[in-house]
């Protein structure tokens, strides 16, 4: 991914020159996605935000250790995910949360449909489908749809195998091409 | 009838994930499916989403509450936030030249302010464009380069480099200003050679760091590894080869060659410096620590000024002369000067960046 290499950079200019600039760009990036992610756990944007301040304020603070750290866009996800557990236990609903119990959130798709091959109503369509996916099923097409992870960093930050990634990606697919199918009889063209 | 492999490996295409093998397999089986062409176009059409702009907004004002929550906290961030513009090119000129264009892409690091200098020679062999490149930390910041002959320099606060634009080309000159640890790629062609006010230093390749602040008494080479040839300025015949772990100092027009008695750092008075045997005090900045041994305050409070970006004054003229060894790492100048306080009777105060020491 082109980001890649902007993130390492982030990385080590934070790490060495405590360089406010990078730490915004970093913030930045990944605020909504992390933002996001948080809402799945937590369910209040209020505490999301609060979880994904927690975890930046940390960041900021063990800085001179950031050059350990192999992949800190897996790091930043898996660090969401323990903060907000926290948040739950502290709350007392919940100690544990699976993935089948996450609320995914998806980005609005910003997209043009003028420069698509489907009708706005089309997408709606796909994107109601989208919506209606099981959990476990909407966060792995999310976090590679729309966060760009890789497979292993998905495996990683949601302590599942690559092969269910494989096996719920191909879920979430088949479904919205059943839509499209099911459209496309309707509206001969 | 295999949907469940087609999705599979569609899903690994539009994620990126696919093999040469994978997606060969995907074709085939494609070629097997045509009801499947139009959804999967279909999907590979919606697959790419564009973040909406709206929400990088929306990130600077949760990054402001982030700040200000941060400082709350008494984390010292955001505190020069008006030096925190993107870096500045500034080009100047001596003719009309119409091709003159804007250099593009610095790294722009912490409160670093790159300029880029093309300037147009006038007149004889003017073919050629000398171009002066320099970069520049202001105090409090530092940054690191990589030059286009693949060195790295990593800059101190306070410091200025310049290099010429043809640099790599026929030559590895550089000037710096202030104190920079240079880890030199190596050429046996050119000789990499940095020019400071008192002291040139000839290498091939190596690692050592150079201090030549204007102001202080020595200017200072310290090589780690591989060898470094010095001359003053003043008497550039005069050369000293140096070897690793060893140091030179220049003051004023006399050359010195001192060992470097190991370890150097060695801690007596603050406490919350951790020992570590292999710690130079020449290149400690680039842990970022201050690191000082029997040093005196006038001397301390220099390099302080340039490490956290204030300016430290004595009212009281014989706090000068006070000697501090130590480190300071994580620590901000309240907290430092605290540290301070705890071997040596003296007081501060703390005006914005502007701090007075007396009684």
């Amino acid at each position: 991914m082109f980001h890649v290499n902007e993130i390492k950079e982030w990385q080590r200019r934070i790490g060495l020159y405590d360089d406010e600039v990078a730490y915004r760009e970093l913030f930045l990036h990944f605020y909504k996605p992390l933002l996001r992610f948080a809402t799945s756990f937590v369910k209040s944007a209020e505490t999301a935000e609060e979880v994904v301040s927690d975890v930046f304020i940390s960041l900021w603070e063990r800085r001179q250790q950031l050059e350990n750290v192999n992949n800190l866009q897996v790091y930043l996800y898996v660090s969401i995910k323990n903060t907000s557990l926290k948040y739950l236990l502290k709350q007392k609903k919940q100690s544990a949360i699976t993935i089948d119990e996450l609320s995914v959130e998806l980005a609005s798709p910003h997209q043009n449909p003028e420069q698509l091959l489907l009708t706005a109503e089309m997408l709606a369509r796909i994107e109601t489908a989208i919506e209606g996916l099981p959990p476990r099923c909407k966060i792995i097409f999310k976090l590679i749809r729309e966060d760009g992870l890789k497979y292993k960093e998905i495996a990683e930050i949601l302590n599942v195998s690559v092969k269910t990634i494989d096996n719920q990606l191909a879920v979430a697919l088949a479904k919205i091409a059943r839509v499209l199918n099911v459209q496309l009889k309707k509206s001969p063209r | 009838m295999n949907n469940k492999r087609i999705w599979e490996l569609i899903g690994r295409k539009l994620a990126g994930e696919a093999s040469a093998e994978e997606l060969q397999e995907l074709e085939g089986l494609l070629r097997a499916s045509p009801d499947l062409h139009f959804p999967v176009e279909a999907i590979a059409d919606i697959w790419k989403t564009t973040p909406d702009p709206a929400e990088r907004v929306e990130g600077e004002h949760a990054h402001a509450r982030l700040i200000s929550r941060m400082q709350e906290k008494g984390i010292a961030i955001g505190l020069q936030a008006e030096e925190q513009q993107p870096a500045i090119f500034q080009l100047e000129t001596r003719t009309r030249s119409p091709w003159l264009r804007y250099l593009a892409a610095a790294v722009m690091v912490g409160l670093l302010v790159t300029t880029a200098i093309w300037w147009w020679w006038p007149g004889g062999k003017a073919a050629h464009s000398p171009a002066i490149s320099e970069v520049t930390t202001r105090n409090g910041s530092r940054t690191s380069i990589q030059l286009p002959d693949g060195s790295h320099v990593w800059l101190n606060a306070g410091s200025k480099l310049t290099y010429s634009k043809d640099f790599g080309n026929n030559n590895r000159e550089v000037t710096l200003s202030g104190e920079a640890f240079f880890d030199i790629a190596k050429n046996a062609d050119y000789a990499f050679i940095i020019h400071t006010a008192r002291m040139d230093v000839r290498v091939l390749g190596t690692r050592f760091n150079l201090r030549a602040y204007p102001g202080d008494k020595m200017t200072e080479a310290t090589l780690l590894q591989g060898s470094i040839e010095a001359s003053s300025t003043s008497r550039p015949g005069e050369r000293i080869i140096l070897k690793p772990m060893e140091k030179i100092l220049v003051s004023d027009d006399s050359l010195h060659t001192v060992k470097r008695n190991d370890p150097v750092v060695a801690v007596k008075h603050l406490t919350y410096y951790a020992e570590k045997e292999d710690a130079i005090v020449e290149t400690s900045w680039m842990e970022n620590k201050l690191v000082f041994q029997d040093e005196s305050f006038a001397s301390l409070a220099a390099r302080m000024e340039r490490w956290y970006g204030v300016t430290i004054r004595f009212a009281d003229k014989r706090k000068e002369e006070i000697r501090f060894t130590g480190v300071f790492a994580q620590e901000n100048i309240q907290q430092a000067l605290q540290a301070l306080q705890m071997t040596a009777v003296f007081n501060f105060t703390i005006h914005g960046t502007e701090i007075i020491i007396n009684q």
